[in-house]
């Protein structure tokens, strides 16, 4: 199970023959986790109703990239980066056969985003009837109806969080203005809980700084300490959430250790540590 | 409840010749305004709200509303309109009004006593 770690940037959407270039730029610059992003846009039932059958989109399996030690003392790295892989799904109606289609690869996925463009897609995302979804992406440049307040504080109730973007912030006034809109308008309904910030960046000249993205969170209606979270903390639960749910969310196992007779009872003084101890003791880890 | 609390600027339209102004032409100048004064924060976060909800020309009146905290860029920016549709015109806020019953109340005194 990959933890997060450091400053996270959970959105790197790269051709493929940048990909490198951008993730090294993101860990040179101070991000410790980094997340790469497949976009996948599902336009099964949008122009007509008869379609055959292998018009759906394909949904690529995980990219691996790996990042040799040179290349990290090239550039300066000293911390060891935590590399994930995540796909961001756009999906408009809820009937179509897409998801069930493609569960298993996209299964195979360590965070799963969806951006949905009707109110019925978000309702089936919140209440994550098919697949398991961790952050919800909404597309400033979609305008879509107003979302139902009562759908977002349900997902902040589970653990799911949204994600504004400040890539697009940086090219044109249009998405600027409607990414800020955006962000308003969680504002007024969700109170800005469960908001991460990322960069959506396609080249390397589009990230910025860990700092200053947390100066860039003024923008977005966030507090200070709100947007240091909005990286930090924010971002690792989500990719512990993430984790978790990959490995079934509801399910808890019992383990029943034997301690040595040999240990005097005082070590067990306040159940506290148990964890510690049985970390430490029996080399089990997570 | 959380509700969605707007504020109503109750404003006259000045111009020298009798013109004729379109709603759409007023919306347009003040986010423009807006946007030359507060830039594209300011025309963001006024967006949510934002209406030209009543518009006169005989008695050239028009109630534009603004959510409640933006409201204060608006009204910075109303004054420094130049010109409405092309024309040249300028804007003079009359009166804040929290809903548009209290606006129209307020309206038909002035009215009555001038």
């Amino acid at each position: 199970m990959k933890l997060a770690r450091g400053f996270c940037d959970l959105n790197i959407s790269a051709s493929d023959e940048d990909l490198k270039n951008t993730v090294l730029k993101a860990l040179s610059i101070g991000y410790q986790t980094v997340a790469i992003n497949r976009e996948v846009i599902d336009n099964s039932t949008s122009e007509k109703k008869k379609r055959k059958k292998g018009d759906f989109p394909m949904v690529p399996p995980p990219p691996k990239l790996e990042l040799s030690e040179e290349d990290l003392r090239q550039h300066g790295i000293t911390r060891e980066p935590v590399i994930l892989t995540r796909i961001t799904v756009t999906y408009s109606d809820p009937g179509s056969a897409f998801l069930s289609k493609f569960r298993e690869v996209i299964k195979q996925y360590d965070i799963i985003a969806f951006t949905p463009t009707t109110e019925g897609a978000l309702k089936q995302t919140v209440c994550q009837t098919l697949v398991d979804v961790d952050i919800i992406s909404l597309n400033p440049n979609e305008q879509g109806a107003r979302f139902a307040r009562k759908l977002l504080r349900l997902a902040v109730e589970r653990d799911i969080y949204f994600e504004l973007s400040y890539g697009p912030c940086i090219l044109n006034s249009g998405s600027r203005q409607r990414t800020i809109t955006l962000s308003h308008i969680l504002h007024q309904c969700s109170r800005s809980a469960n908001i991460i910030v990322t960069s959506q960046a396609r080249v390397p000249s589009h990230l910025r700084h860990p700092y200053d993205v947390m100066n860039l969170g003024r923008f977005f209606g966030l507090t200070e300490g709100a947007a240091k979270q909005a990286i930090v903390s924010l971002s690792h639960n989500v990719v512990y959430c993430a984790a978790s749910r990959r490995k079934g969310a509801a399910k808890c196992v019992a383990q029943v250790t034997f301690l040595d007779t040999d240990t005097p009872k005082s070590k067990f003084d306040g159940l506290g540590n148990a964890r510690k101890f049985l970390k430490t003791n029996t080399g089990i880890s997570d | 409840m959380v509700r969605f609390k707007k504020r109503y600027c109750v404003v006259e339209l000045v111009a020298e010749n009798c013109v004729y102004f379109g709603r759409d032409g007023l919306q347009k100048a003040v986010v423009e305004a807006v946007k030359r004064l507060h830039g594209d924060f300011g025309v963001s976060a006024t967006t949510p709200g934002f209406h030209v909800k009543y518009f006169n020309i005989k008695t050239r009146i028009a109630f534009v509303s603004v959510g409640r905290g933006p409201h204060q860029l608006v009204a910075s920016a109303l004054p420094l309109i130049t010109q409405i549709g092309g024309q040249p015109a300028s804007v003079r806020i009359i009166h804040l009004a929290a809903s548009m019953r209290h606006g129209f109340l307020f309206v038909k005194d002035t009215m009555r006593r001038s």
